[in-house]
Parts: C-alpha cells; sequence; structure tokens
C-alpha cells in the first residue's frame, strides 16, 4: 500500500474546528485518487497529511510504509523531497527562472549540479510537450504551460507519489482537460501514485477512485472498472 | 435527431448493409444515441421508397434472409447536402425530472426521504461521468496512437474526424451529467434551507 490513513482526525484552532474525523484510507501504488468535498470538508487537510506538511492531531498517516509522525523534522524533510511531487494551483514557479531552471530546482536544491541533471529537465518538458518553451520565464507562457512546467518540476525527484491541490483551478476549461489528460497518462506510463483535491467533477471523473468528504468524514466513494479499450 | 440524415451520412461512405450502419452509427454516436434495428430498416425502407437510397446488393446467407446492401443516390446525396446547411432549431431542450414530482408530492417534514435521493442520484451521475470520462481517455489515446503510426494523410484525417466526433458528443454528455451535478447540489442546499 502506497498511502495508509489509520483512524486519522485532526483539528484547528484548538479544537474549535475538527476538521478531519477518524479517517481510514488505502490507496495502492498506481492508484489515481481524487478528493471531492466543499469548502472546509478537510479535503485540503488530508492533503497535506499525506505530504507530511502537517501532523495530524490522533491516527497514523503512513507513505510508502513511512510512519511520517515518527520521522524527525529533517528525515521528513528529506523523505518529503525525495518522495512527494507537489503541483498547486497556483503553479508556484520562480518568476526570474527558466521553465527549464524551474523544473530543476528540486535536484539543484538536493545538491546536484545542473550539468548532470540538465537532460532529465530536458526530458520532463519534452515529455509535457514543452520542448520549445525550456528558455521561457513563466511570465512568457501561458497558465496551462505554466502548469506542466509545474507538473515536470514534480516529476524531477522521480517521487513515486504525486498531490495536487486544484491543479485545474487556475485554468481555462479546454487547458484544465489537457492537463487532466497529461496526469492521468503519466499516472498510467510512469506508474506514479496520484492524490488530487478538487472541487470538480470533471476533473474528479479523469480518476479511478474519487472519494468525497463531509465534515471530515468519507461519505462517499466512487471507483471504475477499466473499460475494454476501444480503437 | 434525425435517423434518416445519420443513415444517409453514413452511407456517402460506401454502399452498407444494416448491420454495417449500425455498427458504424454506434462507434460515432453509440455513447450517448441507442439506435435499434428496428429503427435502421424502417428509415432504410423509408429511404427506398423516397428514392434517396436504393439497393445496391444482395448477397445469399445460408439459413438467413438474404443481406441487402444499399448505396445512396444523388438524390440522397441533395438532401444531406440541404440538411447540413440548415440552421438548428433554436428551442431548448425539453427539461424534465422526475425529482420535480416528488418535490410537489413528498412530505418535506422529514426532509432526509428526498436528500437521500438527491445524494444517491449525485453519485449516479458522478459514476456516469467517471465511465464517460474513461471512455473519451481511451479514444483519445488509442486516436493519437493510431495517428502516429499511419503516413497516410487521408486515413488520417479520416481518424481525426472521428476521434474530434466522438469527443464533441462525449464532451457533450459530460457537460450535461455536471450541469445535473450542480443542480442536485444547489438544490440539496435549497431544501435544506427551506426545511
Amino acid at each position: 500500500m502506497t498511502v495508509q490513513l489509520h483512524n486519522v482526525s485532526h483539528e484547528y484552532n484548538y479544537g474549535k474546528v475538527q476538521a478531519l474525523r477518524g479517517i481510514n484510507l488505502d490507496i495502492r501504488a498506481g492508484q489515481f485518487v481524487a478528493i471531492m468535498g466543499a469548502s472546509g470538508s478537510g479535503k485540503s487537510t488530508l492533503l497535506h497529511l499525506i505530504a507530511g506538511l502537517t501532523q495530524p492531531r490522533d491516527g497514523d498517516v503512513i507513505v510508502l510504509g513511512h510512519h511520517l509522525g515518527k520521522l524527525s523534522d529533517n528525515d521528513l524533510t528529506l523523505f518529503r523531497r525525495r518522495n512527494i511531487g507537489l503541483i498547486f494551483q497556483a503553479f508556484n514557479l520562480l518568476p526570474t527562472m527558466t521553465a527549464l531552471e524551474n523544473v530543476m530546482l528540486p535536484l539543484i536544491i538536493d545538491g546536484k549540479s545542473k550539468r548532470e541533471i540538465r537532460a532529465r529537465g530536458e526530458h520532463l518538458l519534452r515529455l509535457v510537450q514543452l520542448t520549445d518553451r525550456m528558455d521561457h520565464r513563466p511570465d512568457e507562457l501561458s497558465g496551462g504551460q505554466q502548469q506542466r512546467v509545474a507538473i515536470a518540476r514534480a516529476l524531477m525527484n522521480e517521487a513515486p507519489v504525486l498531490l495536487a491541490d486544484e491543479p485545474t483551478g487556475n485554468l481555462d476549461s479546454k487547458s484544465g482537460e489537457d492537463i487532466l489528460y497529461l496526469l492521468r497518462e503519466l499516472v498510467e506510463r510512469e506508474n506514479r501514485t496520484m492524490v488530487m483535491v478538487t472541487h470538480d467533477p470533471r476533473a474528479a471523473a479523469y480518476a479511478d477512485r474519487i472519494i468525497t468528504l463531509s465534515d471530515g468524514q468519507i461519505s462517499e466513494e466512487l471507483g471504475i472498472v477499466a473499460e475494454v479499450m476501444v480503437s | 435527431m434525425s435517423v434518416k440524415h445519420a443513415l444517409l451520412g453514413l452511407l456517402t461512405e460506401n454502399p452498407k448493409h444494416g448491420y454495417d450502419l449500425k455498427r458504424d452509427f454506434d462507434d460515432r454516436l453509440g455513447d450517448i444515441w441507442n439506435l435499434n434495428y428496428g429503427q435502421i430498416y424502417t428509415t432504410l425502407e423509408r429511404l427506398v421508397r423516397d428514392g434517396l437510397v436504393e439497393l445496391f446488393d444482395e448477397v445469399s446467407q445460408e439459413d438467413r434472409p438474404d443481406k441487402k446492401i444499399y448505396r445512396i443516390t444523388s438524390s440522397g446525396r441533395n438532401e444531406l447536402r440541404h440538411w447540413l446547411v440548415q440552421p438548428l432549431k433554436h428551442e431548448p431542450r425539453t427539461l424534465r425530472d422526475e425529482l420535480f414530482l416528488k418535490l410537489l408530492f413528498i412530505d418535506l417534514t422529514d426532509p432526509e426521504l428526498i436528500l437521500q435521493q438527491i445524494r444517491e442520484q449525485h453519485s449516479v451521475y458522478m459514476a456516469h461521468m467517471m465511465q464517460l470520462t474513461n471512455r473519451k481517455y481511451q479514444i483519445d489515446g488509442s486516436a493519437r496512437r493510431a495517428i502516429e503510426n499511419t503516413h497516410d494523410d487521408t486515413e488520417r484525417r479520416r481518424i481525426e474526424r472521428n476521434r474530434l466526433v466522438s469527443l464533441v458528443v462525449l464532451d457533450a454528455a459530460l457537460f450535461h451529467a455536471e450541469a445535473d451535478i450542480r443542480w442536485l447540489k444547489h438544490s440539496e442546499a435549497r431544501i435544506k434551507e427551506l426545511v
């Protein structure tokens, strides 16, 4: 199991806001899971817990066999850097860097030289169909292209787990769809595990499993059996 | 939608018999439009009667009636061309949902009854959207691969056209399901507020 949550509860504001209540969830390797729910339902909290950005008040979060609550701060940072790729609604690219430099950033932070990682950065930008935009800065790219750079960046450290928070929230309908197609293709081709938070039913429908949260609890779960491909 | 024009359109490609027409139609529009053999054969009879389609060949089959192969006539091609340039009807489609009726008669002192139905219906639409999206993803993927593997421009254009039609049709179904989901969510909030 790639991600396991055992009886996880979390609260904010000294217990005044109960964000999650007794969540049990198993996510297998290679699954594309969408987490849906209204604002305040706890879906972003759930993503932050899996990313190790927040520790739960109760219960265990186990990612790739590691109990995140038992790791030291340093180990947790290292674990996240090597195993988790994050994709945000706001892209979060550095404006002064080119697309290629943004993509290479996670490994530059990890102490690798640009020379040794350049080929991988270029390969990933080709993978997200930005071959001719490698030297462009974020303000020279469309929203959809910026999100593609952010996806390539999330893949740079070869993280087996990708976490996306409303990845199409800032994009028009068609660009958003292209991003979702790309994410699903990456999950399948590169055997990644993807957890995506979204409030958009059309985005969620790209997943092979949809979990809906209401008031901090799982209120509904849907899955799909892959259809036989029709040419 | 017009079965007559759908069959005329399919017959412009090449002569076909009823089974071919059903298969070709399902390949392209089967996700949203269930056309049965009965409709195909009665429409073919009418098209022959009106001179828009003619019998092209009859192939004898063992233990079964002869297979009739039809082709489009020049009048049929004119009719299709005329229909293609006609403006669409500018009328909103009929909006009818069983929920309207239930709301009229259900006891709203126990709102959980109707809210439960709304939640169940929501799951049905969401599962439907997953299936449609899965189908769209598969069609898109196999079209992309087929285009990569062909060097024939005519074949490439044919694949592109079929891909476009399938995606547009599936998108229509997806946008409608999404609208239904949004409407159900909105209605749920409205009922909770009223009761």
